[in-house]
């Protein structure tokens, strides 16, 4: 860990100040419960447009249960959530949603490409079969994660980082303007890595946003820009340099293994 | 239009009652892995057989209001209660206190039983019997006809068409719809495509198919029929059209010998293709790309490539050294292997064959052929080194 961060006092809150940055995503009072056990307390999230935000947080802090309320995945028990000033249903052509690569059946009888295809079905609605102007799309997604050569494999025979690279594919193929990961990195291999934050970066430069879980805290500040440090409550969230702190992350149970050199 | 009438019943006519039954049963069994298809690939195959079983309790409500067996009504009154059975279930299984799996085996006997009980108390003397409800009665299809645009066909071909048509239409036009939630239903849902949706309405079909299958076919072959060629398919392609297709090649195949089979044996027509079903499963399960005989054959055919590999490796590395002669020798290279001389000799004369070594006489050593040295380089690409 090689970042310097300040260690002083003022500087560890978030200030009013740094809201005044354009917000993409507003996520108010949420609350949500598993079996009536609330996973997350009242919670407030802004997302920061063109950011990369990392969301990070112990085991069973409510990571992929924020991503999946955020979305309208999972019911929520209150609160609000905006994205570009509305409702995910009215703008789900613009939010790509890339889940943890085993929640799908890697066994389902269809290639690397048709999944990627699957990215345009969002603008086709009902019915409406791909045109070529979509084929030729899909392909393209698929060349700009190297996956080219794999079009016509499978899915059942890619590996882990190859399934990732496909859903990601999916993603660009959507051409969607905010991407929600949940935990890409997750037993992919180093080449892929790179291919992905490459990826996250490129499309911060054509004003996207994404918003990621990320469990390895040592590669946290070179991959992202902002961070949600969360644990049932939003700990704390806002640019990484001011956000990163051994405090927030020892307030999150998070500190144990880890130590911030300042 | 009078004349197709008459080249259809000419057609019916010259189809024996043998032909009619077989039609009927390979009819039905498409309907049903279209659809099969789809429930395999959600995980659904015990909800079938929940639906098969429940809406027997749906068919005697259904009679009682109408009084008729032959009524259209009763059709779509017992559908209805399949797809209320399949509402059930899940509203069972969302109150947490059961697992989905309980709650099918909560629900489909509670209707099941209340039905027998309905029928043996109120219904005594009514074409409803409970030996039937299980298999069917495939050898009553020609009997039972009616007359539609003036050819009389089969009364069970005639429904079992109708619901291969409409089935049909909804893979065809929702086929998209289906892959993407059946894949990925989260993703299907931020898409716009409603998951609920989809499952309802395949829910729905699956329970008209399952009533409208059940007079001729009985509940347990509906199981079979919905789920054997499903599952056959999924393991053998590796797309969704083509395991449709293959999916309806095996109930086809399924269905003619199995037809043939009971006539031969004089036994029950659906309880053999139940049988059949579940052979060409199983032989599926052996002999597919991953399946046991496959791997257990591949398993041998490996360790056997692997020496052969490991001796074009041997003599790769050690040709141009100094040591050859000890390494490589006719009489040594068994000592630096730690084989016998037999299978030494075995492996060797087999590579020979194969082109990739010679004997080099004037050395006295096994020398790799120009080919050998190819597949040197390629195994050490292989294999990483």
């Amino acid at each position: 860990m090689k970042v310097l961060l300040n260690k002083d006092e003022k500087a560890l809150r978030v200030k009013e100040g740094n809201m005044s940055e354009n917000i993409i995503v507003k996520v108010e009072d949420l609350t949500m419960a598993y079996h009536d056990k609330p996973v997350l307390w009242d919670n407030d999230v802004s997302i920061i447009a063109n950011s990369r935000t990392a969301i990070i947080g112990p085991n069973g802090a409510g990571k992929s249960t924020l991503l999946k309320g955020i979305l309208g995945l999972q019911k929520t028990l209150s609160g609000t959530v905006e994205i570009m000033g509305k409702s995910v249903k009215q703008i789900y052509k613009k939010i790509a949603y890339i889940p943890q690569s085993n929640s799908v059946n890697w066994d389902f009888p269809t290639t690397a490409l048709d999944v990627v295809l699957m990215g345009r079905y969002v603008h086709l609605g009902w019915i409406k079969r791909p045109r070529k102007k979509d084929i030729e799309i899909a392909k393209n997604a698929l060349h700009k994660m190297g996956m080219q050569d794999y079009a016509k494999r499978q899915i059942s025979q890619l590996s882990g980082g190859q399934k990732q690279r496909v859903f990601i594919a999916r993603a660009i193929a959507q051409n969607a303007e905010i991407y929600f990961m949940d935990e890409p990195l997750a037993g992919v291999d180093k080449n892929t890595e790179k291919v992905i934050i490459d990826f996250l970066k490129d499309s911060q430069k054509q004003g996207k946003t994404s918003i990621v879980i990320h469990h390895d805290l040592n590669t946290l500040a070179d991959y992202f820009d902002h961070l949600v440090i969360l644990n049932k409550r939003i700990i704390a969230q806002g640019k990484m340099s001011e956000t990163l702190t051994q405090a927030n992350l020892d307030a999150a149970d998070m500190g144990g293994g880890f130590k911030i050199n300042a | 239009m009078i004349y197709q009438n008459l080249l259809l019943t000419k057609m019916l006519d010259f189809l024996n009652y043998n032909q009619q039954m077989l039609l009927t049963l390979i009819v039905t069994g498409i309907a049903c892995s279209l659809l099969g298809c789809f429930l395999v690939l959600n995980k659904l195959s015990m909800l079938t057989d929940a639906l098969s079983h429940s809406i027997l309790l749906g068919i005697v409500l259904a009679y009682f209001v109408t009084k008729n067996l032959n009524s259209p009504f009763l059709l779509i009154g017992a559908s209805v209660f399949g797809v209320f059975t399949v509402y059930a279930i899940g509203l069972l299984s969302k109150t947490r206190l059961v697992k989905n799996d309980d709650a099918v085996g909560i629900i489909f006997p509670l209707f099941f039983s209340l039905a027998v009980i309905l029928i043996s108390t109120f219904a005594r003397n009514v074409h409803l019997d409970t030996d039937i409800v299980l298999m069917g009665q495939v050898i009553m299809i020609p009997l039972n006809t009616m007359t539609v645009f003036g050819v009389e066909l089969p009364k069970a071909l005639f429904y079992m068409l109708i619901i291969l048509l409409i089935n049909l239409i909804f893979v065809v036009v929702f086929i998209k719809e289906l892959k993407i939630s059946s894949f990925d239903p989260e993703f299907a849902t931020l898409a716009g495509f409603s998951s609920g949706l989809l499952f309802y309405g395949l829910m729905t079909l699956t329970s008209f198919t399952a009533v409208a299958a059940f007079d001729a076919v009985g509940a347990i072959l509906v199981i079979a029929l919905f789920v054997g060629p499903a599952a056959s398919a999924y393991m053998l392609t590796k797309s969704l059209k083509k395991m449709l297709l293959v999916s309806i090649i095996f109930s086809i195949l399924n269905s003619i010998s199995g037809f043939y089979l009971a006539i031969a044996f004089n036994v029950s027509i659906s309880g053999m293709i139940a049988v059949t079903t579940g052979f060409t499963t199983f032989m599926t399960v052996l002999l597919n790309r991953q399946g046991i005989i496959t791997a257990i054959y591949l398993r041998h055919k490996n360790r056997k490539e692997f020496r052969l590999d490991l001796l074009i490796m041997h003599l790769g590395n050690h040709e141009d050294q100094e040591d050859a002669e000890f390494e490589l020798g006719f009489a040594t290279i068994k000592d630096h292997l730690y084989w016998d001389q037999e299978t030494t000799e075995r492996r060797l004369n087999r590579l020979i064959d194969q082109g990739f070594v010679h004997r080099n006489h004037e050395r006295k050593i096994y020398c790799l052929t120009e080919k050998g040295r190819l597949r040197y380089d390629m195994i050490k690409v292989d294999y990483g080194v």
